[in-house]
């Protein structure tokens, strides 16, 4: 069951996303924008990157051992299980940290109605069509908010499993909440990747470095921008 | 007219006889009484042939269970049950359980025999042992029937040393197993069979009569004899009544229970710890169940057919039959959904417990059979040697028997059983000599003919020792009597020049010990692994220890630490009979587990506690997280709600 779920959910995002991509295509700054004479801006810190990146590997370990295993061996065991735990160890304490680091930017804002009711902040638009949004837009936002909560029932489940408080049909369905979290989370992180990797032209580039050009800021982060802007600091 | 006449008569007469009207209304011919008060079976003795016995005949003969308790109980179909039938090749084997252990001194054997088709033991007549061999070699502990009364001794027999024309046939003695009292004596069966009285047995092992003499002393009589004017008949052993037994009307009371007591099971199936670390006796305690004042019947449960319920967990698979589902001790304790009576798949059955097995990760029940924690003696960091009826004749006295007795077995061994699960298992090595053919097939050779040929270069073991010496080697073990590498060249080198291309099939001689299959090799001795040199292992169901004397009881490191024996334990090797035990492999190995990761997942659990800690902690903060701005964000929606707008900005509640 979990297996054909998993497989058609992902292979949905997977054709979804296909779809997107050759439908509206990868929203990038227009051409014409003078985007050397513009310089760049400071996006995320070290930290923030660190963090970032530390939690995208974790997280992929525990998708890889999870999926691999229920999918080419029928159970989570042995190496891929102690792998999975420690990776989880990992994720959970990042994930807390990211928590503590970004709730408060991540909070929704009056424009983030507007994104999200622009074609998603253009995205399901064909025409290019600058939306504004915060340093987060509203899509990372729910994702935010999104990744918090399903990562939240995974850890949850999994704490009260290792407690001696639920006997094995409580345990089972534990395991069972667990699974079917981290598979939404999954599916969740698919899409963000989607988004960062290919449908938001150059959004990567901020994962690796600290600045970022100032011309794709404005038209992706416009509101952030302009106050980052109006502070000097570019 | 007379011959319609005629013809109705023979036809009701053959009706009558054929399907006995009279049965049902009588009392006999049936095989139940219906009531759940025990019935009282007064009953009249009949012999083989049917007779009615009269216990004052001075040429009395035994009783026969097969005519006298197969008045009223279908004898044949009973006789198919699982005590009788191994040799029935029809039979599903099932899950390997204890073979019979054929054991020699001298030669060093311990070799597993099993006509059922139990991967790592051998058939019987693979060794060369004939029928009538393997019943006096281990009747002792057989209930009859099967291979018992399967030749009449009527040249049916191709055994030219066969002698069931003296014996008689070993029918399935149904007090073996349903006497009530201590009357049975296992003991006095056990010498009948040694003295080849095999149809005497259940006659003198119920105490009714003795017997005076052996079978094995009867001749063939002389064709001629019944021309001698004096002749009075053939030669036979007369049966002694005890006439204290017969009622006036010259019947018999046999207390029979219909669900045998445990003490009738464990006169086959007693399982002792033995050795220097073996608690006492007075130490150890008895199945769980057995001390809560049940039976081993009343989960073994059998039907007329008496195919005994294993109570293993695939056992409904494996016998086609559902109704066993809920007579395993998952389908006992937690129900069975499969099974359509809706009251057995609840389970609890006799009130069985419905354990909740709380904070156990369920990967455990997928992994771990029931037994793997509850049952057997608690692991220690080496295996144990045990002892068994089958393999030792425990319930027979001896004076001879020490806990260093052959066969070597030991106990617990976890290791994975057919069924993909870890469990507790008791092993033997075998050790035996045997021609490796083309095909690298291993045939045995008996002990016996090994002997014939190699007796003078085998160096004796002390046999006989005293209980009392037995005690004080306790402290002390014997030299070790495994036999050199120079020896075992010799005995392989004489083994391919004394015995016949014939009996060798064409294959070369090989010596199995410890797990290796050893062979000449030029003139150098070989050692080489071989699948005939794996160990036999039999999963162990009992006994059962109280729940909180589980593993995993006292946590996770019971079995998840550097030095746990579920993994790291030792598992001891005997190279046959009177060897010293030494350690040849790790219970990881007999699991298929890697011990890296063993040892991975044992140095993780040393961490299990911070794990814990930094979880609550993590889950904690963002829990709260969570908590704080959901708080807020529906604060602000209610507001929102409530003044008919969203506020603007970029810090929180924009919506």
């Amino acid at each position: 069951m979990f297996n054909t779920v998993s497989v058609i959910l992902l292979a949905a995002i997977a054709l979804a996303a296909a779809v997107h991509l050759l439908w509206f295509g990868p929203k990038r700054v227009p051409d014409g924008v003078d985007e050397a004479s513009m310089g760049t801006v400071a996006r995320l810190s070290l930290l923030e990157r660190v963090m970032h990146g530390v939690l995208a590997l974790s997280f992929l370990m525990l998708a890889v051992t999870a999926l691999g295993a229920e999918w080419f061996a029928g159970e989570l065991g042995g190496w891929m299980l102690l792998v999975h735990v420690g990776a989880g160890s990992v994720f959970a304490a990042v994930l807390a940290l990211a928590a503590l680091r970004w709730a408060g930017e991540n909070v929704f804002a009056a424009h983030d109605r507007h994104w999200l009711s622009n074609g998603l902040g253009g995205y399901l638009r064909r025409e290019d069509r600058q939306v504004t949004a915060g340093r987060f837009d509203a899509g990372q936002k729910l994702f935010f908010w999104t990744a918090l909560t399903l990562g939240a029932a995974t850890m949850l489940t999994i704490l009260l499993s290792v407690q001696p408080w639920f006997g094995y049909r409580g345990q089972a369905m534990l395991i069972e909440v667990h699974r079917y979290a981290g598979l939404l989370l999954v599916a969740a992180v698919v899409v963000h990747l989607y988004i960062m990797l290919v449908a938001k032209a150059g959004a990567w580039r901020s994962m690796f470095r600290p600045r970022v050009a100032a011309a794709w800021a404005r038209y992706h982060h416009e509101s952030w921008w302009r106050r980052f802007n109006d502070k000097g600091d570019s | 007219m007379v011959v319609l006449a005629s013809a109705a008569a023979v036809a009701l007469g053959l009706a009558v006889v054929l399907f006995k009207p009279w049965a049902g209304w009588a009392g006999i011919a049936t095989e139940d009484s219906g009531s759940r008060q025990p019935y009282k079976h007064l009953l009249t003795l009949y012999d083989a042939d049917g007779r009615i016995i009269d216990p004052r005949d001075p040429n009395a003969r035994p009783y026969s269970p097969r005519m006298t308790c197969g008045q009223c109980h279908a004898y044949d179909t009973i006789a198919c049950g699982w005590h009788f039938n191994a040799a029935d090749p029809e039979v599903p084997a099932g899950r390997p359980g204890e073979p019979w252990l054929l054991t020699d001194a001298l030669t060093r054997t311990q070799l597993p025999l099993s006509d059922r088709d139990w991967p790592g033991t051998f058939a019987p007549r693979e060794v060369g042992m004939t029928p009538w061999q393997f019943m006096l070699a281990f009747g002792r502990h057989l209930p009859g029937g099967g291979l018992g009364e399967k030749f009449t001794g009527d040249g049916d027999d191709p055994d030219p040393a066969a002698r069931w024309q003296f014996s008689g046939q070993l029918e399935a003695d149904c007090m073996a197993c349903h006497s009530a009292d201590g009357r049975h004596n296992p003991a006095d069966w056990a010498r009948q069979i040694e003295l080849e009285n095999l149809k005497w047995a259940p006659t003198v092992a119920l105490g009714l009569g003795r017997v005076r003499g052996s079978a094995r002393d009867l001749e063939e009589e002389d064709p001629l004899a019944a021309l001698d004017p004096a002749y009075e008949g053939p030669e036979d052993l007369p049966v002694e009544y005890d006439l204290n037994r017969f009622d006036p009307q010259r019947r018999v009371f046999f207390n029979i229970q219909r669900r045998p007591s445990s003490h009738r099971c464990y006169a086959c199936h007693t399982t002792r710890q033995v050795g220097p670390e073996a608690p006492p006796r007075w130490h150890q305690d008895e199945d769980v169940h057995l001390a809560a004042g049940m039976t081993c019947t009343d989960c073994h449960r059998n039907d007329i057919g008496h195919m005994i319920t294993r109570g293993y967990e695939t056992e409904s698979r494996d016998s086609g039959d559902p109704s066993r589902a809920t007579l395993s001790c998952a389908g006992c304790h937690l129900g069975d959904d499969s099974v359509n009576d809706a009251a057995l798949a609840l389970g609890g059955r006799l009130g069985a417990p419905h354990p909740e097995h709380r904070g156990i990760p369920p990967i455990h029940f997928e992994k771990l059979s029931c037994t793997a924690c509850h049952s057997g003696p608690w692991p220690q960091q080496s295996t144990q040697p045990v002892q068994t009826s089958m393999a030792h004749a425990l319930g027979i006295a001896s004076t001879t028997r020490t806990w260093q007795t052959p066969p070597y077995i030991v106990a617990p061994v976890f290791a994975t059983g057919a069924d993909g699960k870890i469990a507790p298992h008791r092993m033997t090595w075998p050790a035996f000599w045997g021609w490796l053919g083309a095909d690298e097939t291993v045939r045995p050779i008996h002990p016996q003919r090994v002997a014939e040929v190699a007796a003078d270069l085998l160096p004796p073991v002390p046999e006989g020792k005293s209980a009392r010496a037995a005690a004080a080697e306790a402290e002390q073990p014997a030299a070790d009597a495994a036999l050199e590498e120079s020896v075992i060249e010799s005995v392989l080198q004489r083994l391919g020049e004394r015995l016949s291309n014939d009996e060798a099939g064409g294959g070369e001689p090989i010596y199995v010990r410890e797990g290796m299959l050893h062979r000449l090799s030029g003139d150098a001795l070989e050692a080489v692994a071989h699948e005939a040199a794996a160990p036999y292992l039999w999963p162990m169901g009992h006994d059962v220890r109280p729940a909180v004397q589980s593993l995993g009881a006292r946590g996770c490191d019971d079995c998840h630490a550097s030095d746990a024996p579920f993994y790291f334990g030792m598992v001891t090797a005997a190279s046959g009979p009177h060897a010293r035990p030494k350690p040849v492999e790790q219970m990881y190995e007999l699991q298929g587990a890697d011990p890296v990761l063993a040892r991975a997942w044992a140095v993780a659990f040393a961490g299990r506690p911070a794990f814990k800690a930094l979880l609550l902690l993590c889950t904690g903060v963002v829990l709260l997280v969570l908590l704080r701005y959901g708080l807020a964000g529906l604060g602000v929606a209610l507001g929102a709600v409530a003044d008919g707008k969203g506020r603007g900005g970029d810090g929180p509640g924009g919506l």
